[in-house]
This record gives C-alpha cells, structure tokens and sequence, in this order.
C-alpha cells in the first residue's frame, strides 16, 4: 500500500498545495486511499520544513561559525598585535601596509585596555571555531570516521604543540588560558552544530 | 556533496587554516638575532614569563606591563636596555611579589 502512496497521488494530478488542502478536507475515516494521500502530503510537507529548517541553519554556521569568528579573530590580530607578525609583511607586498598602519594608530592605543586573554588567546580559540565549522558544515554536520581525522586534525596539532609547550619540547610558552580556548574552539562547534545522533559509524 | 569532493574541500581548508596560522607567527628575522644584536625595538609587542607566576609585556620601547597570572596584580614601569640588560624599572603593581620584579635581567633570558 505505502508503495502506492506516490503514484496513486501523481496520477491524480495532486501537486499543488491547493491539491494538498483538497486531499486533507476530503478525508474521512476509513477512506484508506485519501488516508495516504494525506500522509504523502504530510511527510512532504515535514520534509520541506526540515530541508528549509537545515538551509537556515548551515548559513547562519557558515555566516556566524565560520566567517564572522574568523574576521574578529583577524580583527584582532590586525588591530592589536605587534607588526612582526608575518601578515604584516605579506600586507606590505600587496601595498596593503599603509591602510592597515593608519587604522592601527586608533586601534593600537586601546590593546591596554584589553584584556591578555582577549589579544593573545580568544583569535586561537576562534581560529578552531572557525575550522570546525566549516569542516562539519562540508560534512552535513556529521561526524564519522571517513571525516574525523579532517575534523580533529588541527585541533590536535593546536592542542598538542601547546602541551608540547609545558614540557618545553616546541618552542613557546605555555599557557593555560590558550590550551582552553583551543579546547573550547574545539568542543563548542560540535556541541552547537553537529546532530549528537550522527556521531557513529557511517558506512555509507 | 560526492565523498571525494569532501576530502578535497577538507584539505584545502585544512591549508587555508594552516596558512591563516603561519601568517599570524612571528617573523623569524627578530627570532634568528641573537640576545646580543636585540634592541629595545625587537621586544616591543612581546610577552616573556619571569617565572611561574609573573609574566611581562613590553608595551612599547620604554614601557612594560607585569602582571601574575592569571590576570591579577598588574602593574606598569618602565624599562630599558643598559650594557646588554634588560632594566626593569619600579612598578605600580598592588601585589608585592610583582613590584619585587624590578631589576636586571639578562636579554638571553627573555
């Protein structure tokens, strides 16, 4: 019967939302036909919702998760850090320097006031945000083990060279606000975007 | 999206982020001078740990913040280089252990 659903709908020419409301007011109790065509309708309709539902929510990931940390994050770097970082020799050979240093006459004086968590260790955090969440948005926010090791891989390398850092193997120094907003930049955009019920083995 | 397709839009993100990452290091060239060849200019912009506890920031080429991890007792002095050391000046921290901090130091240590 179910098997059915579609085409007896098909073939009755019911494609319009108008069909849809015509099929619904028609049903009666015991009327197994119309009975399914309703619940064609219905399971459509839910389908549509969630296709619409999953597009909003994949751009405001994509908008928010992705882009908008990773432009504060640059933002700050840009704005309050010292001009040894490499960036700035890469914005002086595409003749960008000069803008930047102008905006940095009003942003620089301010870093004072800022806290070292928010210049040094929140544009880490972000950065991993912002991977995440483009990684699980490429992988319709499910998590298995064809994608894990992309999803893991700079998080682990961020969070290991810090650790790395306490036992003086990599060059830096250790600190323990940094090694928490690797961890948060890790677990956060999994815990807001990835649907908890997709963590298993996907086979296909 | 085709698996492979995945794959590939995971590597390239993976190099973007890695590239985004390289950008934000320091440049090598105030790496590779030695303590000796370090002026003031060299350690505007960077943080150094004096121990477990203090942390310094030379703010600009006479400026330098300390303060105790994690953020608490910060103070600001002044700072400067004489005969190959690092001075740093008194500080208006609260705590006494960081105003404790002021001194000399050797540049190979930061």
């Amino acid at each position: 019967m179910k098997d059915n659903i579609v085409p007896a709908a098909k073939a009755r020419g019911l494609t319009t939302q108008c069909d849809k409301k015509r099929v619904l007011l028609n049903f009666k109790s015991g009327d197994y036909a119309k009975q399914n065509e309703r619940q064609y309708y219905l399971v459509r309709h839910i389908a549509n919702l969630q296709t619409v539902m999953s597009n909003t929510k994949m751009k405001k990931q994509l908008f928010i998760g992705h882009i908008l940390t990773l432009l504060l994050g640059g933002f700050v770097y840009i704005s309050f850090r010292q001009d040894t970082l490499k960036m700035f020799s890469w914005f002086d050979r595409v003749n960008m320097l000069e803008a930047i240093s102008d905006f940095r006459l009003f942003t620089l004086p301010l870093s004072v006031y800022l806290p070292n968590w928010f210049l040094y260790s929140l544009p880490d955090g972000l950065w991993l945000f912002s991977y995440l969440s483009l990684l699980l948005i490429v992988w319709d926010n499910e998590i298995s083990k064809h994608n894990i090791h992309w999803l893991l891989l700079l998080p682990s390398v961020a969070i290991l060279t810090e650790i790395g850092q306490l036992f003086a193997i990599v060059h830096g120094t250790f600190d323990i606000l940094d090694l928490t907003f690797y961890l948060g930049g890790t677990i956060l955009p999994i815990l807001i975007f990835t649907n908890s019920k997709t963590i298993k083995d996907k086979t296909t | 999206m085709k698996k492979t397709i995945k794959h590939l839009v995971s590597a390239m993100a993976v190099a973007l982020f890695l590239f985004i990452a390289f950008g934000s290091d320091d440049e090598e060239t105030a790496k590779e001078k030695t303590a000796k060849e370090k002026t003031a200019k060299d350690f505007v912009g960077q943080t150094f740990d004096l121990d477990t506890y203090h942390r310094v920031k030379f703010e600009t080429e006479s400026r330098y913040w300390i303060y105790q991890k994690p953020l608490n007792c910060g103070g600001n002095g002044n700072w400067s280089i004489e005969n190959g050391k690092i001075i740093l000046g008194s500080n208006d921290s609260n705590c006494e252990s960081t105003r404790a901090k002021k001194g000399s130091y050797e540049k190979s240590r930061f």
